[in-house]
């Protein structure tokens, strides 16, 4: 398991401390890949700082929302730094609907943004697998495959490297056979080989969130993603008797 | 995003349409075969982490008698690991008390396993917050070690069934540690 760090009385677990890293190397990387895209990169910044408040008020009060006489009682605990009250969707959620309406507000069109930011989404990709390797989240079924390896008292799939290897696997797709920039095909060829690379490994995952019937949530997301993601190619590109014309 | 067409796109829509059919064909086929059977024990490991069977280990408490995890089996189980030295142990411990009081006829049971100090110590902090629930001495940190104990408070919460479904490393604040309660209470 990964250290604690101790801070001013707070214990901050190495986690999310190399989640705050990574991300805050993504704003930079964004910045760069924007402004070679014509965007100001300072809106990356902006946004993607207005992203983490956001979802972290959000999260914090879709948490006080299912607890609310606790925090009636005690309001100030609204503001407390403790990492375990938070909900987790709630706030990735809102992060994206901050960001999405800094977006709208500053008229940056959004397809050339997401193109810009590409590249960091795949870095994000990979930092959260690396650090989920050394958490021990996201780990997988158990196994007997030669590569398993020893996690939470068994030998499992390497659930976290498998993410990893699709992080850089998608890299090299997107640089090796590049699209233009500029019309959104960057970021619908990212969703779709992370849902492809998402709905294959899920299979290999021992956390799953698991519905009704045995099937995996997130296997049945992913596909939807990798559907729309594929639409979504489909309607820019030529038809063939464009292209033969 | 633009409508426009993008001639530099390699692939016809036409290609694209086809392997959005095959994408769904196997995709559904893939999350049918990796189904999680009915069956299938997932978590029957024993690991210090939500969704694992809690470790099980017995130590002495401070009134001499031991005391196993085991014997809990059936009812909902807090373990706190903390010791004198430690602030934030010393600022959450009065909430985790209220809460066990308000809890204990509901068959809560709250485990406070202190880290390797000395029993007069231990009683002395004991008898200042009132600890009513058993307190336990880890004196070779060995249950600490077990449970990958890497910062003092560290709180883990036990369904009636033995799975730990919660964990919180570092000091909790009053609500926090109401919240926590409560949903292990509630069987969330």
């Amino acid at each position: 398991m990964m250290p604690v760090f101790s801070l001013a009385g707070l214990s901050i677990p190495a986690k999310p401390l190399i989640l705050l890293l990574g991300f805050y190397a993504a704003l930079w990387l964004g910045s760069k890949g924007a402004e070679s895209l014509g965007i100001d990169g300072d809106h990356v910044w902006n946004g993607g700082f207005l992203s983490v408040v956001g979802g972290l008020v959000v999260g914090r009060l879709a948490y006080a929302v299912r607890y609310p006489q606790v925090y009636i009682q005690d309001p100030w605990a609204l503001i407390s730094p403790r990492l375990s009250t938070f909900v987790p969707w709630a706030a990735v959620l809102g992060g994206g609907v901050f960001g999405y309406l800094y977006i709208r507000h500053h008229r940056i069109p959004l397809g050339r943004f997401v193109d810009a930011i590409t590249p960091a989404l795949v870095w994000l990709w990979g930092i959260v697998a690396l650090a989920n390797l050394f958490a021990g989240d996201a780990y997988g079924e158990i196994t007997n495959v030669p590569w398993g390896i020893e996690m939470w008292g068994a030998v499992r799939h390497p659930t976290q490297l498998y993410d990893l290897i699709g992080a850089v696997l998608t890299l090299f797709w997107l640089f090796i056979k590049p699209s233009p920039r500029g019309q959104g095909l960057w970021g619908w060829r990212l969703l779709f080989a992370y849902s492809v690379w998402r709905l294959f490994t899920e299979a290999f995952r021992g956390d799953s969130f698991v519905v009704w019937g045995g099937y995996r949530l997130w296997q049945i997301v992913a596909l939807l993603g990798a559907l729309v993601a594929l639409g979504a190619l489909a309607r820019v590109a030529p038809s063939s008797r464009s292209t033969r014309g | 995003m633009s409508r426009q067409e993008v001639s530099s796109t390699s692939w016809t829509r036409q290609r694209y349409i086809f392997l959005m059919v095959l994408m769904a064909i196997f995709g559904l086929s893939w999350i049918v075969s990796s189904r999680v059977p009915e069956n299938a024990t997932r978590h029957v490991a024993r690991a210090p982490k939500p969704g694992f069977l809690a470790p099980d280990f017995e130590l002495q408490s401070l009134d001499g008698a031991y005391v196993k995890l085991s014997q809990y089996r059936g009812r909902p189980v807090v373990i706190n690991f903390w010791a004198t030295w430690c602030p934030p142990c010393r600022s959450e411990m009065p909430a985790i008390v209220r809460e066990y009081e308000r809890y204990k006829g509901q068959g809560l049971v709250v485990l406070a396993v202190d880290n390797g100090e000395d029993p007069p110590k231990v009683r002395a902090f004991r008898e200042e917050y009132g600890m009513s629930f058993p307190v336990l001495l880890d004196k070779k940190m060995r249950v600490a070690e077990m449970y990958h104990i890497r910062a003092l408070p560290t709180t883990f919460f036990i369904a009636p069934d033995g799975t730990i479904t919660d964990m919180v490393v570092g000091g909790m604040n009053k609500a926090t540690v109401r919240v926590h309660f409560q949903r292990l209470m509630e069987g969330h």
